[in-house]
């Protein structure tokens, strides 16, 4: 597996994602020591302060300020936190749940009808309007919102899971494990589970990139995490207001955002082709 | 026949359905007779060969054997006790006698897992013997089936077809098993390591008093390592006797055209080679009658209305055809 994955890790692409993500990371885990002003500090006499290599701006901020005078790096930064903390435990918790159903699915046809049909029904509502719905009747919040994300991510990966264990229990290693009397948990657990971790792990990487622009809208949409902590979703919505004049406020955001996205989908790739069991 | 204890395996007018269901209301529409009403019994520490072309289902009757599949009716017998419905614990009891032997050497292995693990697993599983206690004695295995004792943490993809069936074998003997279904257990291999693993079976057979149900499509393996062979077409066993026998004397039109296609290399001992016009009928569509009628160059008029009854001839030969009727 190591060497698979130095393979991969020679093309350039993958280089980049894997730094993007290195840099994500080390700004959550650092932001006090890296942010040069605290998220929340406003300074009203610094308003639509322009990124520094634009006139009127200053190397004091050098991605400018927001309307009420807030550094946009040190928000930036820290609000990289909310992100990357809710796209991984959301992927954490909606693959849970997804891996136990698809796994249960796959392997036990009489519970397949049950949980696909629930899956189906799921799926027939947009995501975004199912969070939505979920958020108005419970509230938002951090905890709530993980929650949130992970009830409406669990089908993406039920149903991945089931197609492959449909496969995997029809053949030969499985056939034997259960003629030498192996039980079903363990079959499904020490036989079947490993051999679909890897999908698993590219799904959870598509599914952390959705968490992050789920959570943003719904901070865009005023129903995420409270206005007061900095995440990209609320600096986007409380910039959409000043787009024509001060761009700064929703474009730095936005990038972020990108490229993070960009950058899990990518490592998703890499992790698809160094996890999948070898079979020659 | 024989005295019921002396038999590892009965099979009792076995039969294998599988429904066909329409596409949108699942209704059965029709049956692939996959295996249809084959009775046989295998004796303790003897080798039986199943030998029949692609599709004849004798890869459904080892399945059925081993109760992957449950048979539509008949009973199967294994030392004399029915296993027809066992279920559960008792099933699992039932398996411990009867293990098989996997035809894909790279399939039947769990990429994922280590081949010490694998073939020691079946030992602990069933409470037999403690983790430990199985890791030896599946050590003790390897080295019976000649792999070192420095393979036991390898994982299945370092290995060749030959080795890895060696791991298929040494996981099928770890549980001590009367009897061992090789499901075209050589096929995948070369020629050379096809001969190594069959001298492997046959030492292993006197060793631990094994029987074997041998399931190929390769005249030549079944010749070398079969006391008595079993000819399947179309989910029927249409002659079943000793090899010497079959080999001498087919008395079936299908047998005497498989033989006929074995090249012979002495001359004066070469048969005229008997080619079989059409394809093997659909196995949900049977032809009424006898099941070979429509490819058989000695069919009769009988044949193509009445399905021909199992004769037992004084030496044992079985064959179910109407010329001898």
């Amino acid at each position: 597996m190591v060497k698979q994955f130095k393979k991969v890790m020679r093309s350039p692409i993958s280089w980049i994602a894997f730094t993007l993500i290195t840099v994500f990371v080390l700004c959550a885990v650092l932001s006090p020591i890296l942010a040069p002003y605290d998220a929340g500090a406003q300074n009203l006499r610094e308003r639509f302060v322009p990124p520094f290599w634009m006139e009127g701006g200053s190397l004091n901020h050098i991605l400018g300020t927001d309307d009420l005078g807030r550094d946009i790096l040190s928000r930036l930064i820290y609000g990289s936190r909310t992100s990357i903390a809710v796209g991984f435990l959301a992927a954490c918790f909606s693959g849970g749940i997804g891996i136990t159903l698809g796994l249960l699915s796959g392997y036990f046809s009489k519970l397949d009808g049950i949980i696909m049909r629930i899956a189906d029904i799921q799926l027939a509502f947009p995501q975004i309007l199912l969070s939505l719905s979920i958020v108005a009747i419970f509230g938002g919040g951090f905890t709530k919102l993980i929650l949130v994300l992970g009830i409406t991510g669990w089908v993406s990966y039920a149903r991945v899971i089931r197609s492959e264990v449909l496969s995997i229990k029809t053949s030969d290693y499985i056939l034997a494990a259960q003629t030498e009397g192996v039980g079903g948990a363990r079959i499904l657990l020490r036989h079947i589970l490993p051999n679909i971790i890897a999908r698993a792990v590219t799904i959870s990487t598509f599914q952390m990139a959705t968490a992050i622009i789920t959570e943003s809208s719904l901070s865009f949409l005023g129903l995420g995490i409270p206005p007061n902590v900095p995440t990209w979703g609320n600096m986007l919505q409380s910039g959409q207001l000043f787009v024509d004049s001060a761009w700064w406020l929703s474009f730095f955001p936005g990038l972020c955002i990108m490229l993070i996205v960009l950058s899990i989908n990518l490592l998703g790739d890499v992790l698809r082709d160094s996890l999948a069991p070898k079979t020659s | 026949m024989t005295n019921a204890n002396q038999n590892v395996l009965e099979l009792d007018n076995i039969k294998m359905y599988f429904p066909i269901k329409s596409p949108f209301l699942k209704r059965t529409v029709g049956y692939v007779k996959a295996v249809d009403d084959i009775s046989l019994s295998i004796r303790k520490g003897e080798t039986l060969g199943i030998v029949g072309e692609s599709g004849c289902g004798k890869s459904t009757l080892g399945r059925v054997i081993m109760r992957i599949y449950n048979p539509t009716s008949g009973e199967i017998r294994i030392n004399g006790e029915d296993i027809t419905r066992a279920k559960g614990q008792e099933l699992k009891k039932v398996r411990k006698q009867c293990q098989m032997v996997f035809q894909d050497p790279f399939a039947s292995l769990n990429p994922t897992m280590r081949v010490g693990e694998i073939v020691s697993e079946p030992l602990w599983v069933n409470k037999i013997m403690d983790k430990k206690g199985a890791e030896s004695k599946a050590k003790e295995l390897f080295e019976r089936v000649g792999l070192r004792e420095s393979d036991f943490y390898k994982f299945p993809h370092e290995f060749s077809g030959g080795q890895k069936q060696r791991v298929g074998i040494a996981r099928a003997l770890a549980l001590n098993p009367n009897l061992i279904i090789a499901d075209e257990a050589v096929s995948a291999l070369d020629v050379s390591i096809q001969a190594q693993i069959l001298n492997l079976l046959n030492e292993l057979k006197a060793e631990y008093h094994l029987a074997y149900m041998f399931i190929t499509h390769n005249l030549a393996v079944v010749k070398h390592i079969s006391d008595r062979i079993g000819v399947m077409y179309l989910g029927h066993l249409v002659e079943l006797a000793d090899k010497k026998e079959i080999f001498d004397h087919p008395l079936h039109p299908y047998t005497e055209a498989l033989l006929s296609a074995v090249p012979v290399v002495d001359k004066r001992k070469r048969r005229e080679r008997i080619i079989l016009s059409g394809d093997t009928p659909n196995p949900a569509k049977p032809p009424s009658g006898c099941p070979f009628s429509n490819r058989c160059p000695k069919c009769m008029e009988i044949c193509k209305t009445a399905a021909p009854k199992k004769m037992v001839l004084e030496n044992g030969h079985q064959v179910a055809c109407h010329l001898y009727q």
